[in-house]
């Protein structure tokens, strides 16, 4: 296996992928909105930029919160992204395409050039810088560990147990040096390891906190809570944060131009720091990273 | 081509760790699905009680009619709302048992009906008891006609366990996610577990024609 040594949240799977091309086709096409209305006399931040459809930003949305959502009734994007992508078309007098598609297929969507960017709390990896454009940081998140009770913070709580994690996270090699194969399960998404934790198939899971906060969040009544993970040098991705971005058409500079220059305006401006206590990533680390 | 090529025999350990794993599965579900499916078979073939057949006949249909995967979820997401709670892969053994189950019944319903039925009424008119007939007389015959057929379908059983990746079992598709979820070389690494899954299905293919020939009567 190719080893990566940076980060990667997730890579949650739908599509049989041998037919990815035509599950991207039949995704998008069953579930795209496009919103936003762009004012005649608009000046665009960035003249130059181009996209996939002109007068249009098309996004694939891999819908999972707090990272992504769509307005069921409107189509609208929220989420941290979402609320920063509508920004960002503002700026650029685009109007937003958006297909929920979840997982790898946004990726595979992008790299298929049916979609200017992907959306949904992706993290910059060496992995993804080989075959995607990756953004300027838009904001961070941190590793936690969720338990019963939150009985575990630390590598040396869980050695012995099962773990479960996400398919394609950063954590999974490490883990297994660390715990042994056998002891990571690995989930095509975060709620069904939830499920399993919930049911007592595995101990705890490791995830970003944005995500586990969502998901703990969603279970009434539960028992489960989360903690941050301690630092450990066994785990690359205890002593650093996420960093969480847009993957975008590789090649596409002016694309990837427009996309830093206009995260950099959001951050100062305070509309990234808003968009991140909108859906409750309230920790100052989420925002600057430290 | 040959960063294809490096690649793919970098992902080789830990695909064929997950074949190997879909193969266990394949082989822990037959055992337990091939006798169970055996005894559907003949009994439902053979009683002479018509409630049993019926049950039995809903039973087999049941399994056959209902796709492997939802059977899966049922005893994986759902029984632990009534306290039952089974590991995935036992969870992934109990669906395909029964889904084996039901099939292997009809391959074996098949084959007792492709014996004639004059040697039934020979071994009636000698006198011979229902057990010793079976044992002696209609299992052979029937596990030697059946065999090719059962042969396919163990092929078929060993695609299907791509369905434990529904419920995280490290086998050979799920190996292959995970690579992918990590590489984004999706297209490669799918070729390579599909080459795989090809390998095997076509050598049991084969082995089940190879066996039609020096099986037939």
């Amino acid at each position: 296996m190719t080893r990566t040594t940076s980060t990667k949240r997730r890579a949650a799977l739908i599509a049989v992928a041998p037919l990815l091309a035509l599950s991207i086709s039949a995704c998008a096409d069953s579930s795209t909105n496009t919103t936003g209305e762009v004012e005649a006399d608009c000046t665009p931040a960035h003249p130059d930029l181009t996209t996939v459809t002109e007068g249009t930003l098309t996004v694939a949305a891999d819908v999972s919160l707090p990272y992504v959502d769509v307005d069921d009734s409107t189509g609208e994007l929220g989420g941290v992204d979402g609320l920063v992508l509508n920004q960002i078309a503002e700026m650029e007098c685009l109007t937003i395409t958006n297909a929920t598609i979840h997982g790898s297929t946004a990726i595979g969507s992008v790299q298929q050039g049916q979609s200017d960017l992907a959306a949904g709390g992706w993290y910059w990896t060496k992995a993804h810088g080989k075959v995607l454009g990756q953004t300027d940081t838009v904001y961070y998140d941190f590793t936690a560990v969720a338990s019963q009770d939150g009985q575990y913070s630390s590598l040396d709580d869980l050695d012995g147990l099962t773990v479960g994690v996400t398919q394609g996270s950063l954590y999974v090699e490490e883990l297994q040096d660390v715990f042994g194969a056998d002891n990571v399960k690995q989930y095509e998404t975060l709620t069904q390891a939830m499920t399993d934790l919930t049911n007592g198939r595995i101990d705890a899971t490791i995830a970003g906190s944005g995500e586990t906060g969502y998901q703990l969040s969603q279970l009434d009544g539960t028992t489960l809570s989360m903690q941050p993970i301690e630092a450990d040098d066994r785990l690359e991705a205890s002593l650093s944060y996420g960093q969480v971005n847009f993957p975008h058409t590789l090649g596409n500079d002016s694309l990837t131009t427009a996309l830093d220059e206009d995260i950099a305006t959001l951050r100062e401006d305070g509309t990234v720091q808003d968009a991140l206590d909108t859906y409750g990533l309230t920790d100052e680390a989420n925002f600057s990273g430290n | 081509m040959s960063d294809f090529l490096a690649d793919s025999v970098s992902w080789l350990p830990d695909l064929l760790r997950g074949l190997g794993h879909s193969l266990w599965l394949t082989f822990v579900s037959l055992l337990l699905g091939l006798p169970l499916g055996l005894v559907l078979g003949y009994v439902t073939e053979r009683t002479t009680s018509r409630p049993l057949r019926w049950l039995l006949v809903a039973v087999i249909e049941l399994a056959r009619g209902l796709p492997a995967l939802v059977v899966l979820y049922l005893i994986y997401y759902g029984l632990p709302s009534v306290e039952v709670v089974l590991s995935a892969f036992w969870s992934i053994i109990a669906a395909f048992t029964f889904s084996n189950a039901g099939y292997v019944s009809e391959i074996v319903r098949g084959a007792i009906r492709g014996i004639p039925a004059g040697q039934l009424e020979a071994c009636q008119a000698l006198g011979i008891g229902r057990a010793r007939t079976f044992a002696s007389v209609i299992a052979p015959q029937a596990l030697r006609i059946s065999t090719p057929s059962l042969v396919g379908y163990a092929a078929i059983v060993f695609q299907s366990t791509s369905l434990a990746v529904a419920v995280a079992e490290p086998e050979l598709l799920n190996a292959a996610y995970n690579i992918g979820s990590i590489t984004f070389q999706y297209l490669q690494v799918f070729i390579v577990a599909g080459a795989l899954y090809a390998v095997v299905v076509i050598a049991a293919s084969r082995f089940a024609g190879w066996l039609a020939t020096r099986t037939q009567y």
